[in-house]
């Protein structure tokens, strides 16, 4: 199985870019063999910075932890691993104000895992047809069952102010929600995962998005395009990431890591060099202060992520088998999505 | 397409650089390692044009499409000083919390007291009912509505003064009013 993906992102009409994503490397193919494919998309919020903070600290938490993924662990469990060290991340960046939503999808062969907290969107795209396949954590959901238990008038969940607040997000004190899929689903070649902040869902209904032109890439940045052109004068940060099982894999250079351990050896370079050159006088002064960069670097780094084991996790929405049902709320009537791999043909 | 040291994919055709990273003047607050991070700059920058009321929203509702988190029981608590149960009407049996100064009745829901099943109950505004905290005092006034008001079988024209007990009419809607504030009992004292 290949892979082929794509990614666009625009501010909006916002001051600032609170929208984070990231993938895994598609070229470390032993990594992939176990691993998957993964994307991971976080949409920020809170006063000041905190939302860009927020959304970017969960990104790179996320990634680098699964990236430490073993053979032997599952990709659900990795998953979950990733998210809470995401959560202990925004945790420390952002202290009680604000948070961010995350949404992370793995493609390994035909496999489909995910998990997601808040209320940004993955889609599955199949034979043209869009399915939302994790729920959005937001008040309205809480709204809506109680106007079906008759507790709530229609009206007034409709108008309440906080509908579209999350319920749940990382940064929160408690992670009161999330949805991942325990079992993977079954893709097929030709189905596209699309993952999306809500700048682009709520500025285009899923079922108005463009016909796909082109490939993931274009497709993506297609999306982003159209929800800007709906003019909302105050649209919101939109993100749009695509996922792909082809038969054409995305052609990808991988430039590599600027690490702080690869600009520490630069800095000791440098201070080989101005020993060479200076005389005893200089070299004494350079070892005094050269050690320094060291110590700092040294405590610190990573590991902070065991403290948020599963058990933390309280309402855990195991979507046991995740294929797309009536039951979901699919922008979509016809429930014909369902055998996975009736999709195969070429679209 | 290259991929960057950070995740994000871009067509080096178009891009020199990856254009999805932020600037490293945005970045920087996130590389120190291990470091506590300043959260909130010492002397806060000049704030942009009308943003000033949004930096720290106490309550975060009105701010148009961002993404906020849901604060449950959140603004204050309006302590409650009475309530109207309604002993006639299709919302029979349903209680209705009063608050200090303007209570509006009416059926929309925005309304303090609303009543959504009578349909005969004019949506906005149909009535007032006031509770004067000085004197612990409640009050009943027509709204600016068309329909009218009845206080114990009389229409009311102008403000009056009502006790616990006495028997509201709107629409097809009978209300009484309990009173929480009474003798010997007041949220300030």
């Amino acid at each position: 199985m290949k892979y082929a993906f794509g990614n666009a992102q625009h501010i909006g009409r916002r001051e600032g870019q609170q929208d984070a994503f990231g993938f895994s490397n598609p070229a470390d193919t032993e990594f992939c063999a176990h691993a998957g494919f993964v994307a991971v998309l976080a949409d920020g919020m809170g006063g000041l910075e905190h939302g860009e903070l927020a959304s970017r600290a969960a990104v790179k938490a996320f990634l680098d932890t699964y990236q430490t993924k073993a053979a032997e662990e599952s990709v659900p469990d990795a998953l979950t691993r990733a998210l809470n060290a995401a959560q202990d991340a925004v945790r420390q960046v952002v202290a009680d104000d604000g948070g961010t939503t995350l949404v992370a999808a793995v493609l390994r062969e035909t496999e489909l895992y995910w998990i997601s907290v808040g209320d940004s969107a993955l889609f599955l795209r199949r034979a043209g047809e869009l399915t939302q396949l994790n729920r959005a954590h937001i008040y309205a959901a809480e709204l809506d069952a109680q106007v079906l238990a008759g507790a709530l008038t229609r009206e007034a969940a409709q108008s309440d102010p906080q509908r579209e607040s999350l319920t749940s997000y990382l940064g929160a004190q408690r992670l009161e929600q999330v949805d991942r899929s325990l079992r993977p689903m079954a893709v097929a070649v030709g189905d596209g995962l699309l993952l999306a902040s809500d700048g682009l869902f709520k500025s285009i209904a899923p079922g108005n998005f463009p016909a796909r032109a082109g490939d993931a890439q274009e497709y993506c940045e297609q999306l982003v395009a159209a929800a800007l052109a709906v003019d909302d004068p105050d649209q919101d940060n939109i993100t749009v990431l695509m996922l792909e099982a082809a038969q054409e894999a995305s052609v990808v250079e991988v430039l590599p890591p600027v690490t702080v351990k690869r600009a520490g050896r630069g800095i000791q370079v440098m201070v080989a060099g101005a020993l060479l050159v200076a005389g005893v006088c200089a070299a004494w002064w350079v070892m005094l202060s050269e050690p320094k960069p060291v110590v700092v670097a040294a405590p610190g780094r990573q590991k902070g992520s065991e403290r948020f084991d599963t058990s933390q996790l309280p309402e855990i929405h195991e979507a046991a088998n995740p294929e797309p049902e009536t039951a979901a709320p699919p922008p979509i009537d016809e429930p014909e999505v369902s055998p996975p791999a009736s999709g195969g043909g070429k679209r | 397409m290259i991929r960057c040291a950070d995740g994000h994919f871009y067509d080096p055709a178009k891009h020199h650089a990856c254009p999805w990273c932020p600037k490293p003047s945005e970045a920087a607050p996130l590389i120190p390692g291990g470091k506590t991070v300043p959260l909130r700059p010492a002397a806060p920058d000049p704030p942009l044009a009308g943003q000033a009321a949004m930096a720290m929203p106490s309550t975060p509702t009105p701010v148009g499409g961002k993404t906020v988190p849901l604060m449950r029981g959140s603004g204050k608590v309006e302590p409650v000083v009475g309530w109207l149960v309604c002993i006639e009407g299709p919302d029979r049996g349903q209680d209705f919390r009063l608050h200090a100064a303007k209570n509006f009745v009416g059926r929309s829901p925005a309304m303090d007291v609303s009543i959504p099943g009578d349909e005969s109950v004019s949506r906005d505004r149909h009535a007032v009912v006031t509770f004067e905290p000085k004197r612990g005092s409640f009050w009943l006034a027509p709204g600016e509505a068309s329909g009218l008001v009845y206080c114990n079988g009389e229409v009311v024209h102008s403000p009056m003064e009502i006790r616990a007990g006495d028997v509201m009419e709107v629409g097809q809607s009978q209300l009484v009013l309990v009173a929480f504030v009474r003798e010997g009992f007041r949220w300030d004292a």
